[in-house]
């Protein structure tokens, strides 16, 4: 039942969502926000409904919307320029419509563009009967353009106030005119409206700001020009704040003619400078940030703003109020971005470590220094350089190894003979895939400095993995510098050792030249250890060779050289160990038993593998349990975060793994009996799920237990562990291509040219085989 | 955060040798042996070692310069002001708008019902 309200709850949910795309739907919504004045919002609706629909009627309301988004949007804005492109927007929609040209008409006088606004006011004669005051404004604006129209009958208020405003356009006298203006009906609900004007007009001091201010107040609705020649008046008294007070109205109203905004912008300015001299940068910002936008913007206040910002950045800097110092430089940018701010900004992000912000800001900073060489702030290469690395920095914090490559690129060219920072760059072209721009780098900081170690041991690694170069002379040009240099003596080892196990041809049935090539190996060896005086890896390397041609006292002689040679290197010792064991050499490991306990740091798992991998090669249980013992004395002292319980399990899987089941037993009974509650427990019925049932959905569901026991029981190590085969149990098979493999390699066809393919197909075959195989013992 | 940052005013070797910016080598080593005087290590160790410090960092010009690209910078100063000249007349341009504005039709006036 419940399952069924579940389906049928989501079922309306998905139609509530289709429905809410359709376009009608759409329609419905836009008028829901028109009427709560969201006009963005109706807009994007009507705008997505009429281009999603087919439906006629649909259409038509989605038009509808739109038009009358685009005209309150229009009656919204006070940016005149603004409401110009809305009201085109809508006309678009609607060319006919009346409203849109009529208010067009008066938004291009309002701009000064009376000769515009007149063909739209010719075309809305026609409905003058709608509106009756077309007619006034069609003959005003043929009066002011000297256009010639057929004088229509007007209302007296109107014809008294056409008559006056020639007048004044005609040049008369404004005395006169004033005279007349308050003697005849006028348009104004208050006689003294004209001639106020014209005394101000007439008079360059009259300044009636209180009548101005009656005048404006009875304004119904907001006069621009009222509002701004109050401000005029206030200004001719000197009245600053009365005056800006006003010019902010007229503005707000869309005032938009040049004298009002130079006049606005100069007091704005007036009134930023007096409080930039005060201190006041809040008040500065406020000020400037509530004025209504400037077309176009004025770049002294903006330098002004700016400067603002850049004030409360740093206050908020020296209260180590980071973020909101960042807030103040990132804005003081947008208004006079320069390079001491791009520069604070910069070490803003720093503080809050954005750092790829900050590395953005870096690159502004660098972008923006002067050129010149004689500048006073002129940047030098080595600043250049420092500045680049920096911003390298910043780019590797969030490891962008890309950016940060180009950035050291950069300072490369102002330091190019900085080895330290060619090298890095070479580490992060090598890191990023670009070896042969790493070995070019090195190879150009050789020629700068061909004793240069660590250009060598990068170039040594680089060359190693190329067919056509030899690392050889470069790793022997190190231990020229530094005879004691770790990584060139193991590479040059390396290097010796593979070369003798490079597949020689094979002879068949000339079985004696096999013998032969044995000596040269031998030979090679030699050589290495006469360059490289008791080296651990040739003497390993020795040994094996020496016990393949069955000559067991000299292997045993190579493999305790080798031990002794490195007794407190833990791979050394392992190899050593396991080798001296197949080699008979039981008694020797015997005697250097007691070194392997005093190498700092060693973890239980290190006698883990090494019994391991007696175990795996049959070499003796006895061993098996000398090897294991050393681990549970190590595990007993719980350093190194490897618990007994973690040890123990560890020994358990190894045997297991290596098909010792009582050994495995022995271990499992422990773990039950002693640390019941490590997780261990739910860890080996996973196991044997697995194993002995091949259910790895339980198993899942027994290691997910496992984890939480184990966390519970703080015992990380056995987290880790379930954790990792649960991983491996969730992912999924490899691809079945041995099998195309083994088809490509032709097996079983005619041999012939095929020959060399089939058999490198056929031992990368065995090779995969043998890995999952090893891979599968070795997890679970 | 980088070392090179220097972010703390207490930290500026300029703010503490009390020198600005463009203070020279001279400057710079008149205030740090006015400073020691001041506060000398047996009176004011902790003062001393971080006028110490800002010496150090600021006494080779190489390192001044370098150290420069890392710190806060000061505000740049307000632009430089005339004397505003306003054009406090009266335009026949505006009195024709006026007439505009008491006949006509306020936008508000034609918005449409639509729903």
């Amino acid at each position: 039942m419940a399952k069924k309200h579940r389906r049928q709850g989501a079922q309306a949910k998905q139609l509530a969502q289709q429905q809410r795309y359709r376009p009608a739907q759409r329609v419905h919504e836009g008028i829901v926000a028109l009427s709560h004045g969201d006009t963005e919002k109706a807009l994007s609706l009507a705008t997505s409904a009429l281009h999603a629909t087919n439906d006629p009627a649909t259409s038509a309301a989605a038009r509808r919307l739109a038009l009358e988004t685009r005209f309150r949007a229009a009656a919204a804005v006070t940016n005149l320029k603004t409401r110009l492109e809305h009201l085109d927007a809508a006309l678009q929609l609607a060319p006919e419509e009346s409203r849109l040209h009529y208010h067009r008409a008066l938004t291009l006088w309002a701009l000064g563009r009376i000769p515009e606004a007149l063909p739209e006011l010719a075309g809305l004669q026609e409905q003058s009967h709608e509106r009756p005051e077309v007619s006034f404004l069609y003959q005003l604006a043929c009066t002011v353009t000297g256009q010639s129209c057929p004088a229509q009958a007007l209302p007296v208020a109107e014809a008294n106030t056409m008559q006056m405003l020639q007048g004044v356009f005609q040049g008369a006298s404004t005395t006169t005119l004033q005279q007349q203006a308050q003697q005849v009906t006028l348009l104004g609900k208050t006689p003294t409206l004209w001639a106020t004007l014209l005394s101000m007009k007439d008079k360059p001091k009259s300044a009636p700001v209180a009548r101005l201010q009656a005048l404006a107040d009875a304004m119904a609705a907001g006069s621009a020009v009222i509002q701004y020649y109050l401000g005029v008046g206030a200004m001719r008294k000197g009245d600053v704040p009365i005056a800006q007070s006003a010019w902010r109205l007229a503005a707000e109203a869309g005032s938009a003619m040049p004298w009002f905004v130079d006049n606005n912008r100069q007091i704005l300015r007036a009134r930023a400078s007096n409080l930039g001299q005060e201190g006041r940068w809040h008040d500065l910002v406020a000020l400037l940030q509530t004025q209504p936008v400037i077309e176009p913007p004025d770049a002294v206040l903006e330098e002004m703003l700016g400067v603002a910002h850049a004030h409360l950045g740093e206050a908020a800097a020296q209260a180590n109020d980071w973020s909101t110092a960042a807030q103040h430089w990132q804005a003081a940018t947008t208004h006079t971005p320069n390079r001491q701010l791009f520069q604070n900004l910069a070490l803003a992000r720093e503080a809050l470590q954005q750092w790829r912000a900050a590395a953005e800001a870096w690159r502004e900073v660098l972008r923006r220094r002067p050129r010149k060489p004689h500048h006073p702030e002129a940047v030098t290469d080595a600043q250049m350089a420092t500045l680049w690395r920096h911003v390298a920095e910043c780019y590797e914090r969030v490891n962008d190894a890309h950016e940060m490559l180009t950035c050291l690129k950069n300072a490369v060219k102002y330091a190019p003979a900085d080895l330290e920072l060619g090298v890095k760059v070479a580490d992060i072209s090598s890191h990023t895939g670009r070896d042969d721009a790493a070995m070019k780098e090195l190879e150009r900081l050789l020629a700068i400095n061909a004793q240069y170690v660590p250009a060598l041991l990068r170039l040594g690694t680089l060359y190693q993995s190329r067919y056509d170069r030899d690392p050889m002379p470069l790793w022997r040009r190190v231990l020229a510098i530094e005879p004691h240099n770790e990584e060139a003596r193991q590479a040059l080892a390396q290097l010796y050792v593979e070369k003798i196990q490079e597949e020689g041809p094979r002879y068949g049935w000339f079985d004696r030249f096999r013998r032969r090539a044995e000596k040269e190996k031998i030979a090679l060896l030699e050589e290495g250890l006469r360059e490289l005086p008791n080296h651990p890896t040739l003497l390993m390397a020795l040994g094996e060779l020496q016990a393949d041609m069955g000559r067991a006292k000299q292997a045993r002689q190579s493999f305790t050289q080798a031990w002794e040679a490195a007794p407190q290197k833990p791979a050394v010792v392992v190899e050593a160990i396991h080798n001296l064991l197949h080699a008979g050499g039981g008694d020797i490991v015997q005697r250097l038993f007691p070194t392997v306990r005093q190498i700092t740091g060693l973890p239980a798992m290190f006698w883990v593998s090494v019994g391991r991998q007696v175990l795996q090669c049959e070499l003796g249980q006895d061993w098996v349990d000398l090897f294991w013992s050393e681990a549970l004395a190590l595990a007993a002292q719980n350093r190194l975060g490897e618990s007994m319980a973690y040890i123990l399990l560890q020994l358990f899987e190894a045997a297991h793994s290596e098909e010792a089941p009582q050994l495995a037993a022995r271990y499992e009974a422990r773990l039950q009996t002693e640390y019941p509650h490590s997780g261990a427990v739910e860890f080996i019925e996973a196991y044997h799920a697995v194993h002995h049932r091949h259910d790895s959905s339980r198993a899942l569901g027994l290691l997910r237990q496992a984890q939480e026991v184990a966390r519970r029981a703080n015992e990380p190590g056995i987290a880790t562990m379930a954790e990792q085969i649960a991983a491996l149990l969730r992912s999924p098979a490899p691809p079945p291509f041995l099998d195309l493999l083994a088809g490509l390699g032709g097996r079983g066809k005619r041999r012939g040219r095929r020959r060399v393919l089939d058999d490198v197909f056929a031992e990368l075959a065995e090779e995969f085989k043998e890995e999952i195989r090893r891979e599968s013992r070795r997890h679970f | 955060m980088n070392p090179d940052v220097i972010s703390e005013p207490s930290r500026d070797p300029y703010s503490v040798l009390g020198l600005s910016r463009q203070a020279g080598d001279e400057d710079i080593k008149r205030a740090y042996f006015q400073l020691v005087r001041q506060f000398s290590p047996e009176r004011a160790p902790e003062k001393f070692r971080e006028i110490r410090t800002a010496y150090e960092q600021l006494r080779d010009p190489e390192n001044r310069a370098r150290l420069g690209l890392f710190l806060v910078q000061p505000p740049p100063p307000l632009p430089k002001q005339r004397r505003p000249s306003y054009d406090l007349s009266v335009h026949v341009e505006d009195l024709l708008t006026l007439a505009m504005e008491l006949v006509r039709t306020p936008m508000q006036d034609d918005f449409s019902d639509i729903t």
